[in-house]
């Protein structure tokens, strides 16, 4: 009884001593503590650049004919053919003084698909010219992979289409019902065919799709592609004017490859030229406000400024060229010789007129005004429509400024001199649309020469210039004298 | 006769239980004792030791809500079947019109409802602005100046509008706009915008006009009017809130943690030729990339 007695009273003791021996170290898994185990969390990488950048360029509207494409030694379109939606793909060489189809096949008479210079419908495409080779961007419809719960089938449309032509076709110019209903089908098909870029080869006998864009590309559907380079063609995404930051994009035409690069909030793309894209951002001490907020908005952008910037898309840096008060509601119309030129002051003058001031920004961000009291209503396109410059070459002095008047025999054209200041009045008419307005100036030469429109094709097709090459001088001198280009018929 | 053994007298007994009473409370103590000593002194490494988490923008439910506003909103607006009218009437049940995503605000007077109820919200809103720190007294006495006008009664091509009253909105997401117009010189013009949440009352934004024409006593906002803003909105725990010079903004914090900006301004402004100071302060969501750093 005391041995078990003292037994228990030694139990604590022992089980102390079992205790003391408890899980061993070498049990345990080991692990290096590292530094970073309670630091920051890994951070986002940053942002990088294109991989590759070529010579950039505006791409002009080429589209219905409006414009084409100038390489110096040619000019090349997308111009209307027949009394549907068909376009024929033409080359006007200035050293031969000859416009012909982009067509070498024998015998081809350039008026269906087997011909490499013939399409179906002009709608929606442009025209490009990279390293000498002639590319088709067809924008197709973002409704191409979506359930429109229209039939896609043409021939479930075909009583449509007869009924139609039987109600409005004499009046429309459609030699038969038959070639009204393959208009139509042509038209629908390429209404829900996804985007493509196809290119015609050297020897142009032919002409094939390089890229079909896949799901995967539905997105770029919506973009517009403005800028290119030797290999890649280039679109503004996303809202950039109300505090959503946007990107550029970079689709490679022969791989399909995507890139992106960041663009500030409120930052927009104006320009590019060599290897660098001119932006226009707002700068001001706080995020600015939605624009829908009305004087709130006006408030903040009266306080703000706009910033001119290069922006190298390989290296994202950006160089500045000036920056300017908003308060004179500058437009930007251009840079040249590292100025930025803008329309502003604009005030009204009548009920139907509109009056703005020229003038130019340097680098240090002083204004230096050209013109007072710029034409009422005047119009000054911006640098890729009305005088196309070379791809890539040197820049042109010579701004274009449309005055459109209360009426169309009152339109006015100027050529304006950013070198000279001289404003020269472009007296040259054409008769088009019932009235007589100024020549188009197309495109400057290599050889220095400037290619005009000087009058409608014909009655049919006045929507195509019949083009003459003059020199520049001669013809702000109020010449006619034209060297004559055989225009294609 | 057998000799008998010795038997413990009581006194032994109860010394002899008292000691294994003592030796027994001892013995958790000699137990700690001996474990402590097999491990002082010999550290461990350990698999994944504890580290507080980073906090990040997604912890923190005003973040969350301009995250949401952040979306791409449908066309359908929050509308009240019936125009609002130049009356006050109390507000009705807004009717949503368009699909389930995420609806933004109506920001113009034609399409904002009216309630003067609303007044003593927003007071109450401004005033805790100011106790906290966040906003200048004398703004916010501005602010509910509600006499500051030329006229009660505003006439546009459409409709007149009585001034006299808060015009507000509401989000999908519950974050709700006020505002106050007013005829300044003729002109409408907005004498404040109060933007917050509606479940917590944090204030995302303020906006603030005034006709004062003493410019120099409108003061502008300091470095502790926008820690104390942020404060206000629940995001002082993300600590890491730091001014940046290189950034365009010049009243500004930013946290990297959160992808947030906090920034103020405070300017003269036009209207009619006649010029007034404004103040602002609000918070945004704003990734690192995007910042809009300063140029040279």
């Amino acid at each position: 009884m005391r041995t078990k007695t003292f037994a228990l009273l030694l139990a604590p003791l022992l089980l102390a001593g079992c205790g003391a021996k408890a899980a061993p170290a070498d049990t345990l898994p080991t692990t290096e503590t590292t530094a970073e185990t309670a630091a920051d969390p890994t951070p986002e990488p940053a942002p990088a650049g294109f991989s590759e950048v070529g010579t950039l360029s505006g791409i002009p509207s080429t589209c219905g004919g409006y414009w084409g494409w100038n390489t110096g030694d040619a000019y090349y379109e997308i111009a209307r053919v027949g009394a549907g939606m068909g376009g024929l793909l033409l080359k006007t060489d200035y050293a031969t003084g000859q416009q012909t189809p982009l067509c070498n096949v024998p015998g081809c008479t350039h008026d269906s698909a087997a011909c490499p210079a013939y399409q179906e419908t002009w709608e929606r495409t442009n025209l490009l010219v990279l390293d000498g080779r002639v590319y088709l961007y067809y924008a197709g419809n973002d409704y191409w992979n979506y359930d429109t719960g229209e039939s896609r089938n043409w021939q479930d449309h075909v009583d449509e289409w007869r009924a139609q032509y039987q109600e409005y076709g004499y009046a429309w110019g459609y030699a038969s019902e038959e070639e009204y209903i393959e208009s139509c089908r042509i038209d629908l098909e390429k209404y829900y065919a996804p985007s493509s870029i196809e290119m015609l080869n050297d020897d142009l006998t032919e002409r094939t799709t390089v890229l079909t864009f896949t799901d995967d590309m539905r997105d770029l559907t919506e973009l517009y592609f403005g800028y290119c380079d030797q290999n890649a063609i280039y679109a503004v995404d996303g809202n950039t004017e109300n505090n959503t930051p946007g990107h550029i994009v970079r689709l490679d035409i022969h791989t399909g490859e995507t890139q992106k690069i960041p663009l500030y909030a409120n930052e927009q793309v104006l320009d590019a030229k060599g290897s660098r894209f001119l932006t226009q951002r707002v700068i001001s001490d706080a995020p600015m406000p939605s624009y829908n907020d009305g004087d709130i908005y006006r408030a903040a952008l009266q306080n703000a400024r706009y910033e001119f910037d290069w922006l190298d898309p390989q290296t994202l840096e950006r160089e500045k060229i000036c920056d300017i008060p908003t308060t004179n509601a500058p437009y930007f119309v251009r840079e040249y010789k590292g100025r930025v030129y803008v329309e502003d002051n604009m005030r009204e003058v009548s009920d139907w007129g509109t009056q703005c001031s020229f003038a130019y920004y340097d680098e240090s961000s002083t204004r230096t005004e050209l013109v007072a009291d710029l034409p009422v209503n005047v119009y000054m396109p911006q640098t890729d429509s009305g005088f196309m410059p070379v791809f890539g070459s040197e820049e042109r002095s010579w701004i274009w400024m449309q005055k459109s008047g209360a009426d169309i025999w009152s339109d006015v054209d100027y050529l304006y001199n950013l070198d000279t200041g001289e404003a020269v009045q472009i007296t040259q008419k054409q008769y088009r649309d019932g009235g007589n307005m100024a020549v188009s100036v197309m495109a400057q030469t290599n050889d220095g020469r400037w290619l005009i429109g000087y009058k409608p094709h014909s009655s049919i097709h006045n929507d195509r210039c019949d083009y003459g090459l003059i020199d520049p001088q001669d013809f702000m001198n109020g010449s006619e004298d034209y060297t004559l280009v055989q225009m294609w018929d | 006769m057998k000799p008998q053994k010795p038997k413990l007298t009581t006194r032994a007994a109860v010394l002899l239980c008292a000691l294994g009473v003592v030796l027994c409370a001892a013995a958790p103590a000699v137990f700690l004792r001996g474990a402590d000593a097999l491990y002082l002194g010999h550290p461990q490494t350990v698999a994944a030791p504890y580290a507080a988490p980073v906090p990040s923008g997604d912890d923190y439910y005003i973040l969350c809500q301009l995250q949401t506003r952040q979306q791409d909103q449908s066309t359908a607006t929050v509308r009240d079947p019936a125009q609002s009218t130049s009356l006050d009437r109390e507000p009705e049940p807004p009717e949503l019109t368009g699909p389930k995503l995420y609806i933004g605000a109506d920001s113009s007077l034609r399409e904002m409802k009216s309630y003067a109820g609303y007044k003593t919200t927003v007071a109450d809103a401004m005033q805790s602005l100011v106790d906290c720190g966040a906003l200048p007294q004398v703004w916010a006495d501005a602010a509910l100046d509600w006499s500051d006008t030329e006229s009660d009664y505003y006439e546009d091509y459409s409709s007149s509008y009585w001034l006299d009253t808060v015009y507000f909105s509401f989000d999908s997401a519950g974050i709700v706009t006020f505002r106050r117009y007013a005829i300044y010189a003729g002109e409408l013009r907005t004498a404040f915008s109060l933007v917050m949440d509606s479940r917590t009352g944090q204030v995302i934004s303020v906006w603030i006009s005034t006709t004062e024409s003493d410019q120099a006593s409108m003061p502008e906002a300091t470095t502790e009017n926008l820690q104390a803003f942020l404060a206000q909105a629940g995001l002082a725990s993300l600590s890491d809130w730091t001014a940046r010079p290189d950034l365009t903004y010049t009243q500004a914090l930013y946290s990297t943690n959160g992808q947030a900006l906090v920034a103020a301004d405070c300017k003269n402004y036009a209207i009619a030729d006649m010029t007034m100071p404004y103040f602002s302060l609000g918070i945004t969501l704003c990734a690192e990339e995007n910042l809009p750093r300063r140029m040279t």
